[in-house]
C-alpha cells in the first residue's frame, strides 16, 4: 500500500458518535471503514464524482446515490435516497471543547430574536420546565424554560436585547447528581 | 399626473357598469417572496406589467427576479419596509402603476391602507376598504353574522381590556377557552387557557404578540374546541353583486394554530353532500351580507361530536392555500382578482365550478419541528424542487439565499393533485422524497411522517393532530444508515474540488470530470448528457466562450455544444435568453 492516502472523519447524528476513514486506492476508488461507538465496523468499496457545489454521487455496488450536502459550521445537511439527515463533524479538540462546556451548564439562544421577558435573574433556583425567558422572533413569542433543576449563575442579556442564534444567554448551575440518570434515559426514549 | 385622472375615470367607470372588458396595463405588487412571484406571474400572463418592491436583504429575491421592474424600499424592518404605505403608494404613483395587489399577509388586510391606494387614484385589486374592515374586525363580523342567523362560536365578543371583566367572562364561557386577537390572523396573538390560573398570563402575552404583530392589541374570548376541523370555502365575488364559492379546503393539520398542510376536498364532506351544500350556501350568505368583492374565504370550523358547524371569520384576501382550489377548479384565483379589480363581471357561474380529483398543499417552513417549531434562519444552499405530473411548486427561495428573521419562516408551497386522495399522498411522498432544500433545519422531515400517520392517510384530520401525534417528536429517521456517514465523510474529502473558484490546477476532480465545466450547472439537460458520454471529455474554456467536444461513444459521432450562439440547434437556452432580456430592457430606474 506504502503511498496510499487515508483521512478519517468523526461525525455525531445526536445520539452516536461514528469514525468513518476514507482511502483512496490507486484506481481512484475508495476504501471506507465506518466505525460506530461500539466498534461495530463495516467495509465498502465506493467511487465517487463531483456534480456540482456541494453535489455529488457514488456508487455501490449496483446503486448510485446522488447526493446533497450543506454545511454551516460543524453541522452538515444531507440529502440523501429521498431523506433528510442531520450531522455534526466532531474535530478532536472540539470534543474536549464540548465536555468542558456541558459542565458549566449554559442556556443558548436556539434562533435569533429580542428578549421580550426575563422572569429570573442570578440566583435564583429554577426547575426543570419552568419558564425563563421569552424571546420573540418573526413576530411570534418564544418560551424558553430551564432544561433542568438547577441555579441561575449568570444572566448575560437584559430584557429588550437583540441576541443571535446559539449564543449564551445564562448559565445555570445543575442541582447535584440525583435524577442524572433518570433524566437522561427518559430523554433517549 | 395624467395617470392619476385615468384612474379616476376608471373607478367612475367601474360603477356604471360600462368598461366591462378594461385590464391594467401595469400593475404594482406589495408583497415579497412566492406569492409575489405568483401573482407576477398570471398578471404577466395577462400582458400586464409587474413591479416588484424589495428590501435590501430581498434585493436578489425571486419576486425581484420575476418582475419587470423593481424598486428598493431601504431598510428591511417590516414597518419600513413592505408596511410602509407611503413609501409603496410613491413607487406606484412613480411606476406608473394602475393598481395595487396587495398579496397576503404585510398589507393585504389593511383597510386603512387600501383607502390610502384608493385616494392615491388607485384601484385596490381585494375587497373594498369599507369590507375589509367589517371582515377584518373580528368581533364586529361574529356581531354581524348573528344578525344574519349564521351560527357563530359561543363567547365575549365585546373588546374589554379590563382584566377583572374578561377573567369574569371567562368563567363564564368555561374553560378550556381561547383568548384572540381582534385583528389579523396567522396564529398570530392566541392563546389557549385551560384553567383559571393561566387566564392572566395567557391575556397578557396575547395581547403583547397581536400589538406587535398587527399594532392593535385587543382581544376577545371564545369557547375552545380542541377536536374539530377547519375548513373553509373559497369564495369570489364582482361589483355586480355576483357571488360564488369555489368549494371547499380543509385545513386541519396545524400547529401554533398556523396551517402547514391543506387539502381539497374535505374528507368529511365527501361523506356529506348535504352538510357540503349547506356550509356553501352559508358561506355565500355571510359574504353577501358584508357585500364581498374580489376573492376570500369564509372560514368554519366542524364539530363532528355535536354534528355543528360555526363561522370563524372571512379572510379578506387571497390565501396562501389557494393554490389547491386552483389546482382542483382549473381557475387562476389571481386572474379573477384582477379582471373583477378591474371592473369586469364575474362570468363564472356556481355551476361552472367543479372539483375534480383531490389537492394536497404542503407548507415548507424555516423551522426546528423537533424544538417547538421555532424559526430558523440562515442561508439555505441547495435548494432542488421536485417536477413532475401535476405538482406545483410555489418558491421563495433558491440556492445560496439567506432566509432571514425579519419575515415570514415559510420559504415554499408544494402542491399536488391527482385523480384521488390515495394518489395525491404517493404523488406528495414521491414528491417530498425528491425535495432538497439543506442548510438551516426545515419541517420536511415532520411533513414526511405527517402524511404517512395512519390517521392523516385515513382522513382522521383535525386541529389537535400534531400536539396529538407529534408532541414528542424529536426528528427525522432515528438511525444513521451507513450510506449517510459514507456520504458524509465523501463530501468533505471532496469539498475542495467543488467550489467555483478553484485554481486551474485543481480543475480536473475525481474521475476525469472537470467540476469546473459549465455542464455542471445545467441540471438534468446537462448531467444528462453526461451521462451518456463516455468519460472522454476534452474542453477549452475562457473568456465565456467555451466549446465542449464530446464523444458519444455508441455511435461514434462527435457531439458539438458551445455557448456561442446558433451552433447548438437543440440547445434549450436558445429559447430563452433574448426573450427574458427585451422585457427587462425596459426598466426604469
Amino acid at each position: 500500500m506504502g503511498l496510499t492516502m487515508s483521512e478519517v472523519f468523526t461525525f455525531h447524528d445526536g445520539e452516536k458518535r461514528f469514525e468513518v476513514r476514507l482511502r483512496r486506492e490507486e484506481d481512484n476508488s475508495f476504501i471506507a471503514i465506518i466505525t460506530d461507538e461500539n466498534d461495530k465496523e463495516k467495509e465498502v468499496q465506493v467511487t465517487a464524482k463531483v456534480l456540482g457545489e456541494g453535489q455529488f454521487q457514488f456508487t455501490l455496488g449496483p446503486i448510485i446515490y446522488k447526493c446533497t450536502v450543506a454545511k454551516d459550521g460543524d453541522t452538515r445537511f444531507i440529502h440523501l435516497d429521498g431523506q433528510d439527515y442531520e450531522l455534526k463533524r466532531i474535530s478532536e479538540t472540539e470534543e474536549q471543547f464540548e465536555s468542558i462546556e456541558d459542565d458549566k451548564g449554559s442556556l443558548t439562544s436556539p434562533m435569533p430574536g429580542r428578549i421580550v421577558k426575563l422572569f429570573v435573574k442570578t440566583g435564583d433556583h429554577v426547575t426543570k420546565g419552568q419558564e425563563l425567558l421569552v424571546i420573540e422572533a418573526m413576530k411570534m413569542e418564544n418560551k424558553i424554560c430551564a432544561p433542568y433543576d438547577g441555579t441561575v449563575t449568570t444572566v448575560y442579556f437584559p430584557k429588550g436585547d437583540q441576541v443571535e442564534a446559539n449564543v449564551v444567554l445564562m448559565d445555570i448551575e445543575k442541582d447535584k447528581e440525583e435524577n442524572e440518570e433518570e433524566e437522561l434515559s427518559e430523554e433517549e426514549k | 399626473m395624467r395617470i392619476v385622472t385615468k384612474i379616476k375615470f376608471l373607478n367612475l367607470k367601474i360603477q356604471t357598469n360600462s368598461l366591462s372588458d378594461y385590464m391594467f396595463k401595469k400593475i404594482l405588487i406589495a408583497n415579497r417572496g412566492e406569492i409575489a412571484a405568483r401573482i407576477i406571474a398570471s398578471a404577466q400572463e395577462m400582458d400586464i406589467e409587474t413591479v416588484s418592491i424589495y428590501s435590501n436583504v430581498d434585493e436578489d429575491s425571486v419576486h425581484v427576479h420575476a418582475a419587470d421592474f423593481s424598486y428598493p424600499l431601504g431598510d428591511p424592518i417590516p414597518s419600513e419596509s413592505y408596511l410602509n404605505m407611503q413609501k409603496i403608494i410613491d413607487i406606484a404613483l412613480e411606476s406608473e402603476s394602475e393598481a395595487i395587489h396587495p398579496g397576503y399577509g404585510f398589507l393585504s388586510e389593511n383597510s386603512e391602507f387600501a383607502q390610502k391606494v384608493i385616494d392615491a387614484g388607485l384601484v385596490w385589486i381585494g375587497p373594498t376598504p369599507k369590507v375589509i374592515h367589517a371582515v377584518g374586525d373580528k368581533i364586529q363580523a361574529k356581531r354581524s353574522m348573528r344578525a344574519v342567523g349564521i351560527p357563530v362560536i359561543p363567547g365575549y365578543h365585546k373588546g374589554s381590556r379590563s382584566k377583572k371583566v374578561l377573567k369574569e367572562k371567562a368563567k363564564e364561557i368555561g374553560y378550556p377557552l381561547m383568548v384572540k386577537a381582534t385583528a389579523g390572523g396567522g396564529g398570530k396573538g392566541m392563546r389557549i387557557v385551560d384553567s383559571e390560573e393561566e387566564f392572566i398570563s395567557a391575556y397578557e402575552s396575547a395581547q403583547r404578540e397581536a400589538k406587535s404583530a398587527f399594532g392593535v392589541g385587543d382581544v376577545f374570548l371564545e369557547k375552545y374546541f380542541p377536536h374539530i376541523r377547519h375548513i373553509e370555502f373559497q369564495i369570489l365575488g364582482d361589483h355586480y353583486g355576483n357571488i360564488i364559492h369555489l368549494n371547499e379546503r380543509e385545513c386541519s393539520i396545524q400547529r401554533r394554530h398556523q396551517k402547514i398542510i391543506e387539502e381539497t376536498p374535505s374528507t368529511v364532506l365527501e361523506k356529506n353532500p348535504a352538510l357540503r351544500k349547506q356550509m356553501g350556501d352559508v358561506a355565500i350568505a355571510a359574504a353577501k351580507s358584508v357585500n364581498y368583492t374580489n376573492a376570500g374565504s369564509v372560514e368554519f370550523i366542524l364539530d363532528e361530536i355535536e354534528n355543528k358547524f360555526y363561522f370563524l371569520e372571512i379572510n379578506a384576501r387571497l390565501q396562501v392555500e389557494h393554490a389547491i382550489t386552483e389546482a382542483t377548479t382549473c381557475v387562476d384565483l389571481v386572474k379573477w382578482q384582477l379582471r373583477i379589480a378591474a371592473g369586469q363581471k364575474l362570468t363564472l357561474k356556481q355551476e361552472d365550478v367543479i372539483g375534480r380529483g383531490h389537492a394536497l398543499e404542503f407548507r415548507i417552513y424555516a423551522e426546528n419541528p423537533a424544538n417547538q417549531f421555532m424559526p430558523t434562519a440562515g442561508k439555505i444552499h441547495q435548494v432542488q424542487v421536485p417536477v413532475g405530473v401535476n405538482i406545483r411548486n410555489d418558491l421563495g427561495i433558491t440556492s445560496g439565499r439567506e432566509v432571514s428573521t425579519y419575515y415570514d419562516p415559510m420559504i415554499a408551497k408544494l402542491i399536488v393533485h391527482a385523480e384521488n386522495r390515495e394518489e395525491a399522498i404517493q404523488k406528495m411522498k414521491w414528491a417530498l422524497r425528491n425535495y432538497t432544500a439543506l442548510g438551516i433545519p426545515t419541517n420536511i422531515n415532520f411533513l414526511k411522517e405527517v402524511l404517512t400517520h395512519k390517521d392523516f392517510v385515513n382522513g382522521i384530520t383535525h386541529t389537535d393532530f400534531v400536539t396529538h401525534h407529534f408532541n414528542k417528536w424529536r426528528g427525522g429517521p432515528k438511525e444513521t444508515p451507513f450510506e449517510v456517514l459514507l456520504a458524509a465523510a465523501l463530501f468533505e474529502t471532496m469539498e475542495p474540488y467543488m467550489s467555483t473558484g478553484s485554481e486551474v490546477g485543481q480543475l480536473i476532480a475525481i474521475n476525469g470530470i472537470d467540476i469546473n465545466s459549465p455542464w455542471q450547472k445545467f441540471g438534468t439537460w446537462g448531467r444528462e448528457s453526461l451521462d451518456v458520454l463516455s468519460d472522454k471529455i476534452t474542453g477549452t474554456f475562457g473568456k465565456g466562450k467555451a466549446v465542449i467536444r464530446k464523444i458519444i461513444p455508441s455511435k461514434g459521432e462527435e457531439f458539438h455544444s458551445s455557448f456561442l450562439p446558433d451552433s447548438d440547434p437543440y440547445s434549450p437556452w436558445k429559447n430563452i435568453g433574448s426573450w427574458e432580456h427585451g422585457k427587462k430592457q425596459n426598466r426604469k430606474y
